[in-house]
């Protein structure tokens, strides 16, 4: 760790010495998506998309990831993906359910590293902020050997990228209702050769917002009184190009958080509090060692520390990652590598610390044997603590039915298994833990079309994807005869639904006018279970909306924009019994702004309107959520060199 | 019988006055036989469910479809006086539903309470166990039993106890409330609302019960994994170790006073202990398909035993009804995690 900080702060002087010797210069060739290979612009984990052939997945549109920048990820894909999370209040843990699986069975990859809670299984979504993220993927579906443990949902990968030869500052200032501010400050200066990007961030609410008590006689409208949070935030990333064959790349987060957990309101005076501060550190190296090869080295630090009242635990993993990526044949590209991750872990209810490998290694082949087709297989085996999992395997073909100047169809398809690695609270946690926990597994078919058609200023893009998930050996934590709980694997569950997206773009004149629509059906249900499930077999998981979707309309004319966006989350079962059905609900957020340019500053001044209807709705039961809600957002950016 | 004709009156009465609305909920008439269901911790599904053991009927959610709100959060316990006034207490809510026979709420006790637990009324007097607070490490504060008047719900009194002050139970002018954090009993002289004594008993002491002849007979759980669980016999002065269980069983007992035998739940057996012949049968009632017991009660009016599965805390949990004699007669739905029954 000594000698990863030592680097860095090499790297960092390297950097700044290039700043300024930065001149513009011509970029190279575009991309092509066979020649990703070849791209001189590194982003840290595109090679995700590269081998995700065949399956299904979405692009954050980077303008709504700018425009909700003080917002957290979490509120990102719901109000623009339309996907469910469990949400215990605004700014509270925000735990995701892809395709109806658990949130632990979602991997969210940071440049390509994992970065779960390893104690939890899962990530807090409400604690990844946007203004750190450059691009954001969700990859949808059984992906392990793609994304390793825990995509067995589907994978959401975050990164960011120093563009080239470009120097600016920005600032961002919002404030809003219930006490809530944000404020941010970016700097990025690249050149050719280096490039640094940093931003800072700090966020507090009082949340007081108002309420409607259902557990209370007469139902009053009451404040929240304990839901106050800050946040705040370091991002740092660069690379460097010391010389044409290879180039450095680095991010550090480090985030820290301070939230009163609101309760739900029918418990009296809690006054629980969590910390979490997570140190997020990633250095890779590229070397291309022949045109079409090259090696990719990168290790990670990823130290999370969280703590509830007085309980504190942390853990850290130190992983390596490396790979070497190579185009034997025009027709063939292949990826082969491995993971080590060292963790460790300083967990009271572990007795003590204590130390775990996990390690992957994997093979992915992208196979071309035409330019309309493009095959793909891929293989993952982990080995946790010196024992071997189930090996993840998975194929994908993608079919370019047809392709004309004006309408392409894309046909693809997927195959493949994935695995969940036991978490360490799953295997060590006081009284409990258990060791011989095997993995959880899913098996996962998946087909789908893509529809892209542009007619004169239209441009329509439309996809559909069914998929059937069967996962095993879910892990539950159950009571034993002993007097204590424990984590057993007990459940089968089928899981099966579709997605739909529709996105239309029309241009008149200066006007540019667009509508997405998002709707995801899922079927989740137990299939086998631990005696006393009998009574649930075919029952839908709790808190899966069968429904859910989201339609975003986008008006645009320079310098003005205004923005509405509908989510529509079904209804949802509290508990397996499917006893207690929550009401479904609707939120609609309206946003406008608009833009001045003066010289090379930009001024962004815009107004947001979240719950416009003041919906009142429990995303989970009888956890309140904040009424209609007003932000007014300023931001200034300069940019010193113009792309 | 006659019991039965009242409530069956008053079922009717509680009928007929919901009969106006159009609520669309399901008309539920009370029975006999409640069943404390706790509920998730911080879910807030803790509920009662009413059995009518004549009719065969259940009906869920009672007090919520009396007051149209959720009981609360940790429905720990139920008590009825014999004024028929039903005393819910709603451990994680801090509170004490009171309610009438058709379980509509006419007050709602809050004030002194800390983690409340049981509730036993004693002449015009109500008695509080509380945990207390517990510190940002999870230590607690200062355990207690309050003292209420049974009319006004004003403060009495209230008698420092020691950590995890669970259960009550009054016999001969003395309550006694088990420590449940540790191994003891604090023994409380109702006419001066003074404690006592402090009894030393095994760890984890649980429910208590009194017999046909006031003696009063306690469960503990023992030391974690040490199967050291053990039945006691209380007096106001006195605890003495009546029998081993060999086991951790969990912290619920119940007894038939005409018969003097005592029953307690292990894992997903019920074990019986005669107090007059001293037999102990560790498996008197086994059920293979269950997943854990959870509750436990025994209905002297029936001769029923009374025996609630949580299912593992999931969903719904499972009640079974055995004769005296192990015999199994039927079995019906509680709501989540039922932990106990009071009989009417």
């Amino acid at each position: 760790m000594y000698a990863v900080g030592i680097r860095v702060v090499g790297l960092v002087a390297c950097v700044i010495l290039f700043l300024f010797n930065a001149k513009g210069q011509e970029d190279a060739a575009d991309s092509v998506r066979k020649g990703e290979i070849l791209a001189p612009v590194e982003i840290s984990d595109s090679w995700l998309h590269s081998y995700a052939v065949g399956g299904h997945s979405e692009q954050l549109d980077s303008i709504a990831l700018q425009r909700q920048s003080s917002a957290s990820l979490g509120k990102l894909l719901q109000a623009q993906q339309g996907i469910y999370l469990k949400e215990y209040g605004p700014g509270m843990l925000s735990s995701i359910s892809l395709r109806g699986t658990s949130a632990s069975q979602t991997s969210l990859l940071w440049n390509g590293l994992p970065i779960n809670f390893p104690s939890l299984g899962q990530a807090d979504f409400s604690l990844i902020p946007n203004f750190f993220i450059d691009k954001a993927e969700v990859f949808y579906g059984g992906v392990s050997s793609l994304a390793g443990s825990g995509a067995i949902g589907g994978a959401v990968a975050v990164s960011d990228k120093v563009d080239k030869n470009l120097r600016s500052i920005g600032f961002t200032q919002e404030v809003g209702s219930f006490g809530t501010n944000f404020s941010g400050l970016k700097a990025r200066v690249a050149g050719e050769k280096a490039g640094i990007s940093l931003a800072g961030f700090y966020k507090e609410s009082d949340n007081d917002y108002t309420y409607r008590n259902l557990a209370k006689a007469g139902q009053p409208i009451e404040r929240q009184s304990h839901g106050a949070y800050m946040g705040k935030g370091l991002k740092a990333a660069a690379f460097w190009n010391p010389w044409s064959k290879g180039v450095f790349d680095f991010e550090g987060w480090l985030t820290h958080y301070n939230r009163e957990i609101i309760p739900p309101y029918t418990v009296a005076s809690a006054g629980d509090t969590q910390i979490d501060q997570s140190l997020r550190l990633s250095l890779g190296y590229m070397h291309r060692i022949q045109p079409l090869l090259k090696w990719e080295s990168r290790v990670g630090r990823i130290y999370d520390f969280i703590k509830f009242n007085g309980l504190a635990s942390g853990t850290t993993q130190y992983m390596w990652n490396n790979s070497i990526e190579w185009m034997p044949f025009s027709h063939l590209q292949l990826r082969v590598g491995g993971l080590i991750n060292h963790m460790l872990a300083d967990v009271p209810e572990y007795g003590g610390d204590l130390s775990e490998n996990r390690s992957n290694v994997y093979l992915m082949l992208n196979w071309f044997p035409s330019t309309r087709w493009t095959l793909n297989a891929k293989v993952r085996q982990e080995i946790v603590a010196g024992t071997w999992n189930p090996v993840a395997p998975s194929l994908g073909a993608d079919v370019l039915v047809l392709r004309s100047e004006a309408v392409s169809v894309n046909w693809r398809s997927q195959l493949s298994r994935s695995y969940r690695v036991p978490t360490l609270n799953d295997r060590y946690w006081s009284p409990g833990g258990n060791l011989n926990l095997k993995p959880e597994q899913g098996w996962n078919a998946e087909s789908g079309l893509d529809y892209s058609v542009k007619r004169g200023n239209h441009v329509l893009e439309a996809s559909v994807t069914g998929f059937a998930h069967w996962i095993q050996d879910w892990i539950l934590w159950l009571p034993q005869v002993e007097g204590y709980w424990s984590p057993v694997n007990v459940r089968n569950v089928f899981s099966r639904g579709g997605e739909l997206s529709v996105g239309h773009k029309w241009s008149v004149g200066t006007w540019l006018l667009s509508n997405d629509i998002n709707y995801k059906l899922t079927v989740s249900q137990i299939r086998a279970g631990y005696s006393g499930d009998d009574s649930n077999i075919g029952n839908q998981l709790p808190y899966v909306p069968l429904h859910q979707g989201a339609w975003s309309f986008g008006l645009q004319t320079e310098p003005w924009h205004f923005n509405s966006q509908v989510s529509f989350y079904g209804s949802r079962y509290t508990l397996v019994d499917n006893d207690i059905n929550l009401n479904a609900y609707t939120l609609w957020n309206l946003e406008t702004g608009r833009q001045i340019q003066a010289g090379k500053s930009l001024f962004a001044l815009s107004i947001k309107v979240d719950n416009v209807l003041g919906t009142r709705y429990e995303n989970l039961q009888y956890r309140p959520m904040p009424g209609r809600s007003f932000s007014i957002q300023l931001n200034y950016t300069l940019n010193q060199d113009k792309k | 019988m006659k019991k039965l004709a009242l409530w069956s009156l008053v079922a009717a009465v509680f009928l007929t006055s919901c009969g106006g609305d159009d609520e669309g909920d399901p008309k539920n008439s009370v029975g006999s036989v409640f069943v404390v269901n706790e509920g998730n911790f911080n879910q807030t599904n803790g509920s009662i469910t009413s059995y009518d053991p004549e009719t065969e009927e259940v009906s869920s959610l009672v007090f919520q479809s009396a007051n149209g709100r959720p009981l609360g959060d940790v429905v720990q316990s139920l008590f009825i006086d014999a004024d028929e006034v039903g005393y819910v207490v709603v451990n994680n809510s801090k509170k004490v539903e009171v309610v009438n026979a058709d379980f509509v709420s006419t007050a709602t006790i809050e004030a002194n309470l800390a983690n409340p637990r049981y509730l036993l009324r004693v002449n015009d007097q109500l008695f509080v166990s509380n945990w207390g607070t517990f510190d940002e490490n999870y230590a607690l504060d200062q355990s207690y039993v309050l003292i209420l008047d049974a009319a006004t719900f004003e403060k009495e009194g209230a008698v420092n106890t020691e950590d995890g002050t669970e259960n009550l139970a009054y016999a001969d002018g003395y309550v006694y409330a088990s420590n449940s954090f540790g191994n003891t009993v604090s023994v409380i002289k109702t006419s001066t609302g003074e404690l006592e004594t402090t009894l030393e008993v095994g760890y984890s002491p649980g429910e208590m019960v009194v017999d046909a002849d006031g003696a009063v007979w306690l469960i503990c759980g023992g030391s974690y994994q040490e199967n050291d669980g053990a039945i006691y016999k209380l007096g106001a002065s006195a605890a003495t170790k009546e029998v081993d269980l060999e086991v951790n069983p969990s912290t619920r007992l119940s007894i038939d006073k005409e018969q003097g035998v005592l029953y307690y739940i292990a894992g997903t057996s019920v074990g019986s202990y005669e107090t007059g012949q001293k037999v102990l049968k560790k498996e008197f009632i086994t059920i293979d398909d269950a997943v854990g017991f959870y509750g436990l009660g025994y209905s002297e009016a029936e001769d029923v035993i009374y025996i609630a599965d949580a299912k593992g805390f999931q969903g719904k949990g499972t009640v079974y009804r055995y004769s005296a004699d192990g015999t199994a007669i039927s079995k019906f739905e509680a709501g989540v995690a039922p932990n106990g029954f009071v009989f009417k």
